[in-house]
């Protein structure tokens, strides 16, 4: 009875409570991020549950090598490697207007497990040399085809990511990118991925 | 043979779930069946529909011992080649399920990559937001269409077959509460909704022609609409849309978003209902 008062007492107190204090801060100043994407409107927060761990997936350090092998810090030459802060003003700045992308690489069935709020799912086989289907998915990222060749002068932004430095499919489909032409300088690399991502309690999405 | 084909699309399926998580070992704490039913979802728009009653030409038992030996192959081989090993047998897996309905292409692994392509770029341009261009000039689109197509006296299933090629072409956009439970452009609900809005062009000899092409082709559309009172359930059956229940329900395909909000806990994406999903259709 005792525990069942205390129960109700601590959560009404927790119900009374601002969003601030049922949100631990993402930086100093901003306790959370809200940018607009497909016309919803997207906050991503840090959760504050004490007990709350990593998925389990996300747990074991066995991962054989191959094809679960180390990546280095860049993807590719001049594509800039970015983390979680730049990715969210990615995603409040370039995808909330609509000139920017944030993509998942995954294969659907991780992207349906949990995922960056405000990402799409482009699975990198899609963008390999091999599908056929390819360049349908360039022109609807921006590429234009003039002369049979496509012109990326109006494609938008990318940020790309997997599920860890350990996973191979974003870099695997930034190297795609690159090989259809697709300008370095608009790439960009979550490396830490979904792990990092969950790791610091930030926002996952299902979608 | 359907059980076969489903036994099949069953065991294989098994093995895509267990791929995936090899594949990263990832997260995957949501149950078999949530994962069962996304991987149907990537909308195969294939440009023909033949309800033919060939098979896959490999049984579930051989399937499942391919898959394993493959999978386990994957262990041992270097980086690159075991990812495209595992790539082209999800690929394959993910192909031989869509199949299934309406298994036109046999068993090829090269069809079956280029099928699998097909649905991924196509699951991949619904989910992008710039494919989502302005539905209406999209609906307006399908539907000249289907005019040039009427004019020149061709058969419905023509038109149906000549609209998913051009939605698989991409040279159309296809709006999401369009699309069949089976993945397909639902050309019926389409040609009645031409026959629904006699206001837009009173006196056109498109109109006309196209009142008599598709009361003799369609006989069962377009119905007097239900206009529900209140909250009804409706379960999805076969060559269903979101579109369709919404002319069925209101006599008009526009008010297909309603239903989609009504049902948001169970339906992702207006193009993602499934054969008997039980749907509320709100009154208006």
């Amino acid at each position: 009875m005792m525990y069942f008062i205390r129960f109700l007492i601590v959560s009404i107190f927790f119900s009374t409570t601002s969003a601030q204090a049922q949100y631990m801060p993402i930086t100093a100043n901003d306790v959370d991020f809200t940018f607009t994407f497909n016309g919803k409107s997207i906050t991503i927060r840090r959760e504050k549950q004490p007990n709350n761990k990593i998925m389990d997936a996300f747990v074991k350090k066995l991962r054989e090598c191959p094809p679960f092998c180390v990546l280095p810090m860049i993807a590719a030459p001049g594509v800039n490697t970015i983390g979680e802060l730049e990715i969210i003003d990615f995603l409040q700045t370039e995808v909330a207007t609509g000139r920017g992308l944030l993509i998942d690489t995954r294969i659907p069935v991780m992207h349906q497990a949990g995922t960056i709020p405000g990402s799409v799912n482009v699975p990198f086989s899609t963008l390999s040399p091999d599908n056929p289907f390819r360049d349908e998915i360039l022109m609807a990222l921006g590429a234009q085809k003039v002369g049979g060749q496509l012109d990326y002068s109006h494609a938008m932004d990318l940020a790309l990511f997997c599920n860890g430095p350990w996973c191979s499919q974003s870099s695997k489909a930034i190297k795609s990118l690159l090989i259809a032409g697709y300008p370095p300088s608009k790439l960009h690399w979550y490396r830490a991925g979904m792990y990092m991502w969950g790791l610091l309690g930030l926002s996952v999405r299902k979608p | 043979m359907n059980k076969a084909v489903s036994i099949t699309a069953f065991v294989t399926l098994g093995v895509a779930t267990a791929l995936g998580i090899a594949y990263e070992q990832s997260s995957l704490n949501s149950p078999v069946i949530e994962k069962a039913s996304f991987v149907s979802a990537p909308i195969p728009l294939q440009p023909t529909q033949s309800p033919s009653a060939s098979e896959p030409g490999v049984s579930a038992p051989v399937a499942l011992a391919a898959a394993v030996g493959q999978a386990t192959n994957t262990q041992a081989t270097p980086n690159i080649a075991s990812d495209d090993t595992l790539k082209n047998l999800t690929l394959q897996t993910l192909s031989n399920l869509n199949s299934a309905p309406t298994p036109q292409h046999n068993a090829q692994v090269a069809d079956a990559a280029t099928d699998q392509y097909r649905s991924m770029t196509a699951g991949v341009l619904n989910a992008l937001p710039s494919s989502a261009i302005s539905q209406s000039g999209s609906i307006d689109q399908l539907q000249a269409i289907i005019l040039k197509a009427m004019q020149q006296g061709k058969s419905n299933e023509y038109i149906d077959s000549l609209l998913n090629k051009a939605a698989f072409d991409g040279s159309v956009q296809v709006p999401a509460g369009l699309v069949t439970a089976e993945g397909r452009v639902d050309t019926k609900t389409l040609i009645a909704s031409l026959v629904a809005k006699p206001a837009a062009q009173p006196k056109s000899n498109y109109l006309n022609m196209i009142n008599s092409l598709a009361a003799s082709a369609f006989t069962d559309t377009p119905a007097a609409p239900i206009a529900p009172q209140k909250p009804q359930i409706y379960t999805v059956v076969s060559g269903d849309s979101l579109a369709s229940i919404s002319l069925k329900y209101y006599g008009t395909t526009t008010q297909y978003q309603q239903i989609f909000e009504a049902n948001l806990d169970k339906i992702t994406s207006p193009d993602k209902i499934r054969i008997g999903q039980k749907l509320v259709i709100p009154a208006l």
